[in-house]
């Protein structure tokens, strides 16, 4: 009688919680998906009185806008993959060689390079744009990938640095004195022996890059005036002034559309994403 | 171990860590010392030929600059409201994720979502959220639920644009949180529950004498973080509103960049990003001197 109670309550209890996990994230999900309502509604839904909810008819015209009335849409989004693939490119051997060494080797030096790195995690980027933007100019790379690329490997290579840097110092010293018996050099042991361990941290720095460098919006529109050298982030919401309010359709598909990279990535990786949570704590 | 640490010859480690050394050098470095540097001169990009040292005239402008001072009220008014919200919401969805029922994971995914909207096109999508007349949200307070009296001019009344922005904020930036409070839920052993369910402990009064104490350290993380956060408030901004009606919106990072890039004086600008890169940088360091001990 009383196991029976129990089991009914524990019942009650779920049927609870799936209700308020359905609510959340509905509200959560909520302006996502009246964005992609929005992108599938003719011009004259859009904007009709009163308001309709599910697209009346779902047409893809504003999806064909895109292909053939907005040329700068497929060069921010070569922009922004071009940039990200190379930061993250960039990151991943700096931030392991350096993470490598900091865990594991003892030099003059290390216990200022590792305070170092800790202060410049917690330093917003505010304060380098200026004196950034002051130095892109002297050399030319306002407007260039190049200038948005530099930049990005340096304000995310700190945390990076720290990820890979906790990960290296869990494997256990056994494995690298083996290698050096084996008559293996300091390279060789970094690449072949260790980095094949921490294969999950290098998701993790992956994923933490993907995303930073994806969505980071003021350096991007700082030191990338001209609209062919814009990332999507910086760009679609200048279409927006651009285009005044009656773009709506059009915008909300070029949305849609600039979303699924990035939501796919992060579904994959999600769980290396927590992980980087974990080692980096937290990024300031 | 000591072994290998004495074996190695002594220009080995630089070989590693040089290329991570030189970009932080020349993109880190450099630039925080050049903006302690700018911040005391007077220096602007169009007309100067080169900084003037003045001192700290920059910041004594501070108290005489009334824009300077709203948006210091707006950033601190932006603090207060997101950071409870945020850590309210976020300890909820995360007690609510933390659950063993089969489907969390679906909730997982669909709470999380929002870490990888870009704040700036978040923006957008909540500028169209709250137009006036085709917006979504007035249509639903006003059509739906029949309450006109709660539709707003959301973006254009100094009333509502500020605790929009906050909204935006919450939205983008909840995710991350709930991981947060999820890493610290997970960390709590689970036979302290068992021994408070045999002492004929309730699920609240385990909430209130367990779990509570034991993500004292999820919570200041989580609370220093959105501090953090809200202080940089700058991407929904610009989008949403560009510091107005008014200056209703007006924040720091806002005005600082506005002085660099609209009124090129570089070196009050840089004062502002210093001032309040310093509140932020405050923050951080004494939440991990806090937090240290915790770390094993």
């Amino acid at each position: 009688m009383i196991t029976l109670q129990y089991t009914k309550k524990i019942k009650s209890g779920n049927v609870l919680i799936i209700i308020i996990g359905i609510l959340a994230s509905l509200i959560i999900l909520s302006p996502i998906i009246w964005i992609i309502f929005t992108s599938l509604k003719s011009v004259k839904e859009i904007y009709s009185v009163p308001l309709t909810i599910w697209p009346r008819k779902i047409v893809f015209t504003n999806y064909l806008n895109i292909v053939n009335g907005l040329p700068e849409f497929p060069a921010y989004f070569f922009n922004t993959i071009k940039v990200t693939l190379s930061t993250i490119l960039l990151i991943l051997p700096l931030s392991s060689a350096s993470g490598y060494i900091l865990a594991r080797k003892d030099f003059p030096g290390k216990t200022l390079i590792n305070s170092m790195v800790l202060i410049f995690i917690a330093i917003p980027y505010l304060i380098y744009l200026v004196p950034i933007y002051i130095l892109e100019d002297i050399f030319n790379l306002l407007d260039t990938n190049l200038g948005l690329i530099l930049p990005y490997v340096a304000l995310n290579l700190p945390l990076a640095i720290i990820i890979m840097q906790s990960a290296y110092r869990e494997i256990p010293s056994e494995l690298e004195e083996a290698a050096y018996i084996d008559g293996a050099n300091s390279f060789q042991i970094w690449l072949r022996v260790l980095t094949p361990l921490v294969i999950t941290a290098l998701a993790a720095v992956t994923i933490f890059t993907f995303i930073a460098v994806w969505e980071e919006y003021m350096f991007a529109r700082t030191l990338m005036q001209k609209t062919l050298a814009q990332t999507l982030s910086v760009g679609l919401p200048n279409l927006r002034v651009e285009a005044k309010s009656w773009a709506y359709g059009t915008l909300s598909a070029a949305l849609t559309l600039s979303l699924i990279p990035i939501s796919l990535v992060f579904v994959i990786l999600r769980k290396y994403f927590i992980e980087g949570v974990l080692r980096g704590s937290i990024k300031g | 171990m000591v072994n290998n640490r004495t074996k190695i010859s002594n220009i080995t480690p630089w070989l590693f860590i040089l290329p991570s050394l030189l970009i932080i050098g020349i993109f880190l470095l450099y630039p925080l010392t050049n903006s302690i540097y700018l911040s005391l001169t007077n220096y602007n990009f169009v007309y100067s030929d080169k900084p003037e040292f003045i001192g700290f005239e920059n910041f004594e402008n501070f108290f005489s600059d009334s824009y300077f001072m709203v948006a210091l009220k707006n950033t601190f008014y932006y603090t207060l409201v997101f950071f409870p919200l945020l850590i309210l919401f976020s300890f909820l969805l995360a007690l609510l994720l933390n659950s063993k029922i089969k489907g969390v994971g679906l909730f997982q995914s669909a709470i999380l979502l929002p870490i990888v909207v870009p704040l700036s096109l978040a923006g957008v999508m909540f500028t169209w959220i709250l137009t006036e007349n085709f917006g979504i949200l007035n249509h639903l307070l006003g059509n739906i639920l029949r309450l006109p009296q709660l539709t707003h001019f959301w973006l254009g009344e100094k009333e509502t644009a500020l605790n929009s922005l906050v909204a935006v904020g919450l939205w983008k930036y909840v995710g991350f949180s709930v991981i947060l409070f999820l890493c610290g839920l997970k960390s709590i052993p689970s036979d302290i529950y068992e021994a408070a369910k045999v002492d004929g402990a309730n699920p609240f009064q385990r909430l209130i004498y367990i779990t509570i104490p034991n993500l004292r350290g999820s919570f200041l993380l989580v609370g220093i973080w959105s501090i953090i956060q809200a202080i940089k408030v700058y991407d929904q901004v610009v989008v949403m509103t560009k510091g107005g009606p008014g200056n209703s919106t007006m924040v720091l990072y806002l005005y600082a960049w506005k002085n660099a890039f609209e009124y090129f004086d570089m070196g009050y600008a840089q004062a502002i990003a210093l001032f309040t890169g310093a509140l932020a940088f405050i923050i951080s360091v004494s939440f991990n001197i806090i937090l240290k001990p915790e770390r094993k």
